[in-house]
C-alpha cells in the first residue's frame, strides 16, 4: 500500500521527468519515463513504461482472460541493481462474446521499481527488451529493445491525463472490512463478501490466476445492509485452488476504486461440513423430518381435524382418497411456495435462513393472532363452515377445504420445522435450485405421508375410533396445545419488542377472542342487530392491524454477543461457541439439559474454556454468514475451538452431557 | 419421485471431460464425418492461419511436425477454423485443403466452422487450441500445443519446447497414465461471429 501510494505521489511530482527511450512498432509505441533525472545509491526508484497503441487496439493484463498474453519485459542491469514489476494496474473488461479478455484499451502505464546498490557508478546504462501483444480484431506481436543512460537528458514527461489514469487504476492493498471468500466444493460460484461504506454501482473481480473463474459469465453483485456479495462463476478446475487472489474493482459515485484481494485457504471454505451429507441423505432426512412434523404441537391439532374428516367420510373410500390427494397437493404447493420465496429473497441478496420468519415481529404477531384464533375457535361451539375445519358437507367446497387444510397445516408447521432440520434444510437452501426443490418436496411428502397412506387404505381408517361426541370434546381440548403454541411465540416475540408493543400484541389477542365471541353469538331476530354484529366483526378484524408492531425494538440489552467478525472467526483461547435463538426449541432444550448443567459449567470454568453465545433470535447478517460458512442455514450450531488456529470441531445438533464433556476433554 | 431423482442425476452430471461421440459434421470437402465411426484417437486443432501465433507454429514447421507425428501413430487430426465469415482466418471450404497443403499441412479433415458451433461446443478459446479424444471419444486433453505460451513465445525455438500433444499421444499409445490433461491454451482469440 505504502509503496503504491508512493508511486502515485511521486508520479505527481515528476512532471518534469523525461523519456530517453522510445520503441516504435507497427501498431504501438513504448515510452520510458523515469521518476527523476538521477538515480541515487541505495534507493528505490520508479521507472514507468507506457505503451500507447493505435486507436481501438488493446494489450493484455497479467491474466489476459480467455486469450492473449501480458507484456513481458527483460531488463539488463548493471551489477547490484534489482528491478521488480511491473506493478499491474487494474484492467478493463474487453469482451469478445462468447469470450472475455482483460486488458487495456489505447494505452497503459506500467510502473517498475529499480533498487540501486550501496555503491553505484557515476554513469551507467540499463537495457530493456520488451515483447507485447496488441489486438483489435486481430493480434499482432510487438517488440523492441533499447538502452537508457543515466543520468539522462530531458525529452518529455507524463501528462496530467496519464497521471490521472494511473491514479484511478492503482490497485490498493487495503483490506476490505469483513472480506471473505465463501465457496463450497459442490457450488458453481465463489462468493466474495465484504463491507463497503458507500453505495456500489458496479463491481467486478479480476483474478490473477488463469483458469479458475468463468471470465465471460456476468458477476452478480447483491447487497445486504452495508455488506456486499459478489457471485463469480467457477470453472471445473477451481477445485484445485486454495488461494483466490486478484483485483476487486468497485465503481461508486466517487469513481472507481481497486483493491487487491486475497482469499486464503481459511477464508475459502472448500470443504464444508455438510458435504458429508449427500443429496440423497438430505432427501431421506427431509422425508423423516416431514413425518416428525406431524407430531408438533402446532400442527397436530389442525391435522387431527383432518383425520376426523376422514373418519366421517369413511363410508366413501373414493372421496377419502380424493381428499387425501388434494390435501397433499395443498401441503406440497405451500412448501414449494415457501421454498420459492426463500430462493427469491436469496436472489435479491437478502440473507435468510429457514426459520427466518420467526425473526420478523410482524410475522410472529400474525402467527400469535392465528393461534389464539384457532384456540378460541376450537374451544367455542362454533361449527362454521370455515374452510380449514374440513367439515364442510358439500362435496365441492369440501375439496377446496382439504386443499386449504394442507396449506394451513404447512403454514403453522414452518415455525416448528425451524429448530429441527437445520442441516438438511441448510443443504437444501445452499444448493442450486434443482436440488433445493426436491428436498423441500421430500419434506412435504413426509409431512403428507400418513394421510396419503390413510386415505389410500380405507381399511386402516376402520381401526380408528368410530365417530361420536368424543370428537367434539377432543376438538375443544386441542385449543390448549394451540394456546401453548401462541404463548411460545409470544415468548420469542418478547425478546424482540418493548413492553408497550408487547402489550399491544396482547390487546390484539384479546380482540381476536372478541371476534370469536361475536361470531359465536346466537343470531338475533332483529336484522339491525345482526348487521351491527357483522360490522363490528369486520371493524375488529381491521383494528387488528393496529396491534401489529412494525419494527423490533428490544428494551432488554442481551448479555450475549451479537457482534461477530465474519472475516476472522477464530479464537485465541479454547472456546465453546453456541449459536442459539429463542425460537429454537432444540437450542433451549440443549441449554437447559446440558449446557447449563453444573457439570458442564464447572468443567468450562475450571479448565478456562471460554463460552460464547451468539443469539440469532433477531435477524443478523453476520451470524447468518458464519452459519452459512459451516453449511447451516439455522441454529443450533455448536463449535469447539482449540484456540490454536485449527478448524473448529462441530458438535451434533442434539447434545448430551457425556458427549459435550468428552469433546471438551479433547481440547 | 423416482423419475425426478433420476432426472436430477442426469442434470447434475457435469463432467469436465466431455464426450464427443454424438458429433458429426460435413468437412471442407463436403464429406460427412461421424466421430463415432472413427476407430482411433482424434486430435482437434483450432486454427486461424492469419493469427500470428498460428503463423509462428506453421512457419517454424512445429505444427506440421506434430501432425506428422500424430499420423505416424495412427491418430486422426482434425483442423477446425471457427472464424466467422469476414473475420480473420476465415477461408472458403473449397480452398481449405489447398491452403493448408501449401503450408505442408495435411490434416485428415478440415472443418470450416463459420457459425462457431463446434468451437462453442468444445469451448475453444484460442488459436491454436488443442483437444485430444481417446478411442471412447472422451476428451482427455485440452489446452496448448506446447509449453511455449507467454510473451517468450516470440523468442523461443518452438521445436525445442515441450510438445504436450506428442506427450499425450505417447502416453496413450504406451497405456501409461496421462502426464498432462489440461493446460492453459494460448494464442489469439477464436474469431467467432
Amino acid at each position: 500500500m505504502k509503496l503504491k501510494f508512493f508511486i502515485v505521489i511521486s508520479l505527481f511530482f515528476s512532471l518534469l521527468t523525461q523519456a530517453t527511450l522510445i520503441i516504435n512498432d507497427s501498431h504501438s509505441k513504448l515510452n520510458f519515463y523515469p521518476e527523476s533525472n538521477e538515480i541515487n545509491a541505495n534507493s528505490e526508484n520508479i521507472l514507468t513504461i507506457e505503451i500507447s497503441m493505435d486507436k481501438g487496439w488493446h494489450t493484455y493484463w497479467i491474466n489476459p482472460g480467455d486469450s492473449g498474453d501480458p507484456a513481458e519485459f527483460e531488463w539488463e542491469l548493471p551489477e547490484g541493481f534489482q528491478m521488480s514489476g511491473p506493478i499491474w494496474p487494474s484492467p478493463d473488461k474487453i469482451p469478445f462474446p462468447p469470450l472475455m479478455t482483460y486488458g487495456f484499451d489505447d494505452q497503459v502505464t506500467l510502473p517498475f521499481i529499480l533498487k540501486s546498490p550501496k555503491i553505484i557508478p557515476k554513469q551507467f546504462e540499463i537495457g530493456l527488451k520488451a515483447n507485447w501483444l496488441v489486438c483489435k480484431e486481430i493480434c499482432i506481436p510487438q517488440s523492441g529493445s533499447g538502452k537508457i543512460k543515466f543520468p539522462y537528458q530531458n525529452v518529455n514527461s507524463l501528462s496530467n491525463d496519464q497521471l490521472k489514469e494511473i491514479k484511478t487504476r492503482t490497485v490498493q492493498k487495503i483490506n476490505l472490512k469483513n472480506f471473505k471468500v465463501i465457496s463450497y466444493k459442490n457450488f458453481e460460484t465463489f462468493n466474495l463478501s465484504f463491507d463497503y461504506p458507500s453505495n456500489i454501482y458496479e463491481s467486478y473481480f479480476f483474478p490473477y490466476e488463469y483458469g479458475f473463474i468463468n471470465y465471460a459469465e456476468p458477476q452478480n453483485l447483491s447487497k445486504i445492509n452495508s455488506s456486499y456479495n459478489l457471485e463469480i462463476k467457477k470453472t471445473a478446475d477451481s477445485k484445485n485452488l486454495n488461494l483466490l487472489s486478484g483485483v476487486l474493482s468497485i465503481k461508486t459515485q466517487d469513481g472507481i476504486f481497486n483493491y487487491e484481494i486475497k482469499g486464503d485457504s481459511r477464508g475459502l471454505v472448500q470443504e464444508s461440513n455438510f458435504n458429508e451429507i449427500s443429496f440423497f441423505t438430505a432427501l431421506l432426512f427431509a422425508l423423516i423430518g416431514g413425518l416428525i412434523l406431524n407430531l408438533m404441537p402446532c400442527v397436530f391439532p389442525v391435522l387431527s381435524l383432518k383425520i376426523f374428516n376422514f373418519i366421517e367420510k369413511s363410508d366413501s373410500p373414493k372421496e377419502v382418497k380424493a381428499h387425501g390427494l388434494i390435501f397433499a397437493a395443498g401441503a406440497m404447493l405451500t412448501f414449494l411456495l415457501i421454498c420459492s420465496v426463500i430462493l427469491l429473497f436469496k436472489y435479491f441478496g437478502i440473507q435468510v435462513g429457514w426459520g427466518f420468519q420467526l425473526q420478523s415481529p410482524i410475522f410472529l404477531t400474525l402467527l400469535i393472532f392465528l393461534f389464539i384464533f384457532l384456540s378460541g375457535f376450537f374451544i367455542s361451539s362454533l361449527n362454521l363452515n370455515l374452510a380449514f375445519t374440513g367439515n364442510a358437507v358439500s362435496g365441492s367446497s369440501g375439496y377446496s377445504s382439504s386443499f386449504f387444510t394442507g396449506f394451513l397445516a404447512v403454514i403453522v408447521a414452518t415455525p416448528c420445522t425451524a429448530p429441527f432440520m437445520g442441516s438438511a434444510l441448510g443443504l437444501a437452501l445452499l444448493q442450486p435450485s434443482y436440488q433445493t426443490y426436491p428436498i423441500f418436496l421430500s419434506l412435504a411428502l413426509g409431512f403428507c405421508l400418513p394421510y396419503l397412506v390413510l386415505s389410500f387404505n380405507p381399511r386402516l381408517i376402520s381401526f380408528l375410533p368410530k365417530p361420536g361426541p368424543w370428537m367434539e370434546n377432543l376438538k375443544q381440548f386441542m385449543a390448549f396445545p394451540m394456546g401453548l403454541t401462541a404463548i411460545w411465540l409470544f415468548w420469542i416475540l418478547s425478546a424482540q419488542l418493548n413492553r408497550f408493543d408487547l402489550s399491544l400484541v396482547l390487546v390484539g389477542s384479546l380482540v381476536t377472542i372478541f371476534i370469536i365471541w361475536l361470531s359465536n353469538l346466537k343470531e338475533s331476530e332483529s336484522q339491525v342487530v345482526n348487521k351491527a354484529k357483522t360490522l363490528l366483526i369486520i371493524l375488529s378484524i381491521i383494528s387488528l392491524t393496529f396491534f401489529v408492531p412494525m419494527s423490533s425494538n428490544s428494551e432488554e440489552s442481551s448479555k450475549v454477543e451479537k457482534i461477530i467478525d465474519t472475516n476472522d472467526f477464530e479464537f485465541q483461547n479454547p472456546t465453546f461457541v453456541n449459536f442459539t435463538a429463542d425460537w429454537c426449541i432444540t437450542c433451549k432444550v440443549n441449554e437447559a439439559r446440558v449446557l447449563k448443567s453444573s457439570t458442564v459449567l464447572e468443567y468450562l470454568d475450571t479448565n478456562k474454556i471460554d463460552y460464547i453465545v451468539y443469539d440469532w433470535t433477531e435477524r443478523n447478517e453476520n451470524i447468518s454468514a458464519v452459519l452459512e460458512s459451516y453449511g447451516r442455514s439455522g441454529v443450533p450450531l455448536y463449535l469447539l475451538f482449540k484456540g490454536d488456529g485449527t478448524d473448529a470441531i462441530i458438535l451434533p445438533e442434539i447434545l448430551t452431557e457425556t458427549m459435550v464433556l468428552n469433546a471438551l476433554r479433547k481440547l | 419421485m423416482k423419475k425426478l431423482i433420476i432426472l436430477l442425476l442426469l442434470v447434475s452430471f457435469n463432467a469436465s471431460a466431455f464426450n464427443i461421440k454424438d458429433i458429426n459434421f460435413i468437412n471442407s470437402e463436403g464429406k460427412e464425418v461421424d466421430l463415432s465411426q472413427i476407430d482411433s484417437e482424434i486430435i482437434f486443432e483450432w486454427s486461424n492461419l492469419e493469427c500470428p501465433y498460428v503463423k509462428r507454429h506453421y512457419g517454424s514447421n512445429n505444427m506440421q511436425t506434430t501432425q506428422k507425428f500424430a499420423k505416424s501413430k495412427n491418430v486422426i487430426w482434425i483442423t477446425v477454423i471457427s472464424s466467422a465469415e469476414g473475420k480473420q482466418g476465415y477461408i472458403q471450404p473449397n480452398d481449405a485443403v489447398n491452403t493448408f497443403a501449401s503450408f505442408g499441412s495435411f490434416p485428415d479433415h478440415i472443418l470450416v466452422d463459420k457459425n462457431g458451433d463446434l468451437g462453442k461446443k468444445f469451448n475453444a478459446k484460442t488459436t491454436p487450441h488443442i483437444f485430444i479424444a481417446d478411442k471412447n471419444k472422451d476428451i482427455i486433453y485440452q489446452g496448448a500445443i506446447d509449453d511455449a505460451g507467454g510473451t517468450k513465445f516470440w523468442t523461443t525455438d518452438l521445436n525445442q519446447s515441450t510438445n504436450f500433444v506428442k506427450k499425450v499421444v505417447n502416453d496413450i499409445k504406451s497405456n501409461k497414465p496421462l502426464s498432462v490433461s489440461k493446460t492453459r491454451p494460448y494464442g489469439c482469440s477464436v474469431k467467432y461471429g
